[in-house]
């Protein structure tokens, strides 16, 4: 099932990625005076969108199902070194990318409008990626379970219902 | 920020293109991809179905004398 969810999650993270990256610069370009810069955040995001892909491609290309999933795995494992570079990025060197809005403990210096905008559409978002990652992996569990009876059952009432 | 007219409020100051923009495209994706996935959902359910029928075919065939 793990790798039914690695497989599901991946599309929706991709697409999260762009949407981060476009959005980021088209906020960018009023506000920066340019679309993009190799700043270490940008450019960290960017690599996570490119591993997004290549996980993707990479399971898609192999036909073995056992042997794509551990492939992809693997890269996933490679990819979520990531993760902290891309969090640490604006900590670690002087990027034109600002720090974090948000700090836990801290005393927060965002006016509450947006503070709670902010809030909300994060959970918003969290609320559909479950939904389409769940609604991506039931497809891909029927895909993979084709040939079993509880699959055939489930179509087989569907059709009659 | 207030606005007095509705195309004052689309203008957003003449940052319109970059707002309207962000927000046009997190709408086109977030409507395709979960329909991408109900349509995947749904050719899964069609292949099996199939592969049902081609298998209740062929028994029938073979129990014919």
């Amino acid at each position: 099932m793990a790798f039914v969810f690695a497989r599901a999650i991946a599309p929706t993270g991709a697409l999260f990625t762009v949407l981060a990256l476009w959005t980021g610069s088209l906020w960018g370009r009023p506000t920066w005076g340019t679309w993009w810069v190799w700043d270490a955040r940008l450019t960290s995001e960017l690599i996570l969108l490119f591993l997004y892909l290549g996980y993707m491609a990479l399971v898609a290309a192999i036909d073995d199902t056992r042997r794509a999933d551990k492939a992809g795995a693997l890269l996933a494992i490679v990819g979520v070194v990531n993760v902290p570079i891309i969090y640490f990025s604006v900590i670690w060197w002087n990027t034109l990318h600002q720090g974090s809005s948000l700090t836990m403990g801290a005393k927060q210096h965002m006016a509450s409008t947006m503070l709670i905008a902010m809030l909300l559409l994060t959970l918003a978002c969290w609320a559909y990626a479950f939904a389409v990652v769940f609604a991506r992996a039931r497809a891909i569990t029927l895909e993979r379970e084709g040939d079993t009876a509880w699959a055939r059952a489930l179509v087989a009432a569907s059709n009659q219902g | 920020m207030q606005w007095h007219s509705l195309s004052e409020f689309l203008d957003m100051g003449g940052r319109g293109g970059f707002v309207w923009g962000a927000y046009g495209t997190m709408a086109v994706l977030m409507l395709v991809e979960p329909l991408l996935a109900h349509w995947r959902h749904r050719a899964a359910r069609a292949a099996i179905a199939e592969r049902m029928a081609d298998e209740e075919a062929a028994r029938q065939a073979g129990a014919r004398p």
